[in-house]
């Protein structure tokens, strides 16, 4: 266990907390203030003072909740992360939705703990935020395992074969069908049937379209 | 199409009629009209037929009622039968034309497959919106838990796993964040029990106005750090309805107090005489303009409702950094007391 203890020289984490709640503001003062490494710098009750606090006290950690009245917890980490890069933020709440979750991740929070871990865990997910490495609760881990399968199995065009693939790339390159059947050294009917295969797996109805979505999804290297 | 004689006996009929139950049109020469029918409808169908030649007259296609005829291999055939009338060798023959409706039957009972499907889906979904009236219910009350008692267990758990530490680097802290560790959970109990009350309301009925006060500023102060204080003076003797609506107007005071006032101390007096009651709740937060959030502010309008509800007085009075006191006075009418 890290005790916190500092070297004479290091000043400590700067802290902003943000929580609607004033008992778990309370309470969140009351942890920081045992550990030398962290120092509670300022507290917002809702995400737009956030904000603000942010350009005003320029902590290094924000620990953000994500319920809130005011600008959400989501809404306030973009727009600190957008403002202010060098912050990070730590969503702390008590709710583990899926949206939750994702939304605070896209918006660049580092971190996504429950209102359930403790004291040590807490200070050492701050200490892992200032250093830019993620700490993220079990539960939002899953939910992040979750959405990647999902989005692996889901988006058309996963099941296109190597074959496929490889006409689609060369329709991608420009070229039509017979100069494909040139290129892959099969017949101009083998590679109509390929193609209306990969319109169909990409539910797409014209060779523009498959084309545009390759390029916007990546199932080509580009 | 198909001719009877007066005697019921088949003159004449068509290539197409015979196909349809499944004979050559000689097969069907001089045999009886019954003949072409099941054996359970042959009796009724001579009755009709006779009745018929007693008063000949035209019967329209789809008119008529649907019949069933008897096809050669046995199956049934649904049919419809139009018929008319005429005259050969002064005998009255009838000419029956008959049509195959079994595809019409066919599409009849698909369809009413359908409504019945249908009408099964409706009670299915209707019974699906009573539930989700019930979750929805439910999902607000789990919400407002996750709001309030999660939020003062969090912290009243951090602050627990913490305080060792604390006490070593200062014990008057320490002894302080302790005090703050039992209101943090007498909070969360009373919170507990708030919300029970929620889900089974009858139960206000039965708790004192006095328990009930007690019990909202050990919530609302817990979670919202604000130490509020109760003051009772006199004697509790109040209708059911009363003591419910002073509860509720309290309770939205004291939530609005929490949320946003951002006060340092709130304070709850209830006095009771025989001829009136009155309740006062003040804090010394931020205020607001009483008309800027007139009819905008649901917790306002709910005290207001309450209040008319027992045909009390309700005053709201704030000011911009001057506090707000929230006040309801109640009346005994007169010769109830």
């Amino acid at each position: 266990m890290n005790t916190g203890k500092l070297a004479p020289t290091e000043a400590p984490i700067r802290v902003l907390v943000v929580d609607d709640q004033a008992v778990v503001r309370s309470g969140l003062a009351a942890f920081l203030s045992i550990y030398d490494d962290l120092a509670l710098v300022g507290e917002a009750n809702d995400g737009a003072k956030a904000v603000n606090l942010c350009g005003q006290l320029r902590p290094d950690v924000v620990l953000m909740d994500l319920v809130m009245p005011n600008m959400d917890g989501a809404e306030a980490t973009l727009a600190i992360r957008k403002h202010y890069p060098q912050i990070q933020v730590v969503a702390l709440t008590s709710f583990k939705e899926d949206d939750l979750v994702k939304r605070v991740l896209e918006a660049g929070a580092i971190g996504y703990l429950l209102k359930n871990v403790s004291a040590d865990e807490l200070a050492d997910a701050i200490r892992a935020a200032y250093a830019g490495r993620p700490t993220l609760a079990p539960e939002a881990t899953q939910v992040l395992i979750r959405q990647a399968r999902q989005s692996a199995f889901t988006q058309p065009g996963f099941d296109l074969t190597e074959r496929e693939r490889e006409v689609l790339v060369l329709m991608v390159e420009g070229l039509n069908n017979s100069e494909i059947a040139d290129r892959l050294i099969i017949s101009r009917s083998t590679v109509k049937f390929h193609v209306s295969n990969v319109l169909s797996k990409l539910q797409v109805a014209s060779r523009m379209e498959a084309i545009g979505y390759a390029l916007k999804h990546k199932l080509v290297p580009s | 199409m198909v001719v009877v004689d007066s005697t019921g006996r088949i003159l004449l009929v068509n290539a197409k009629l015979a196909t349809l139950f499944g004979y050559q049109p000689e097969e069907l020469q001089n045999q009886e009209i019954e003949f072409l029918l099941p054996q359970q409808l042959r009796q009724v169908h001579m009755q009709h037929r006779q009745g018929f030649l007693q008063s000949p007259h035209v019967r329209e296609m789809g008119v008529g009622f649907d019949l069933v005829g008897r096809h050669k291999n046995g199956t049934l055939i649904p049919i419809e039968v139009g018929l008319g009338f005429g005259r050969l060798h002064k005998d009255v023959v009838t000419i029956a034309s008959v049509i195959d409706i079994s595809l019409r039957k066919q599409t009849e009972s698909v369809l009413e497959t359908r409504v019945k499907e249908r009408t099964a889906e409706l009670e299915r979904l209707y019974e699906q919106i009573e539930q989700n009236a019930v979750a929805a219910e439910r999902s607000r009350i789990a919400h407002d838990l996750h709001d309030s008692v999660t939020q003062t267990l969090f912290s009243a758990s951090i602050i627990a796993d913490i305080l060792p530490r604390l006490w070593q680097r200062n014990s008057q802290e320490a002894e302080r964040r302790l005090h703050e560790l039992r209101e943090l959970t007498r909070g969360a109990l009373a919170e507990m029990r708030t919300l029970l009350l929620e889900l089974r309301p009858t139960a206000l009925n039965n708790v004192a106005l006095t328990d009930l006060l007690h019990q909202l500023a050990e919530a609302v102060g817990g979670r919202s750090r604000v130490p509020i204080t109760v003051t009772i003076q006199g004697e509790e003797d109040l209708p059911v309805g009363v003591r419910v609506a002073f509860y509720r107007i309290t309770q939205e005071a004291l939530n609005n107090v929490a949320k946003h006032a951002e006060a340092t101390h709130a304070a709850v007096f209830l006095t009771m005489t025989t001829e009136r009651t009155e309740i006062l709740i003040q804090d010394d937060g931020r205020g607001f303009q009483v008309n800027a959030i007139a009819g905008k502010c649901l917790g306002l309008n709910i005290m207001r409702e309450r209040a008319e509800e027992i045909q009390a007085r309700l005053s709201i009075q704030s000011q911009p950094g001057q506090g707000a006191v929230v006040h309801a006075l109640w009346q005994r009418p007169e010769g109830t007391a």
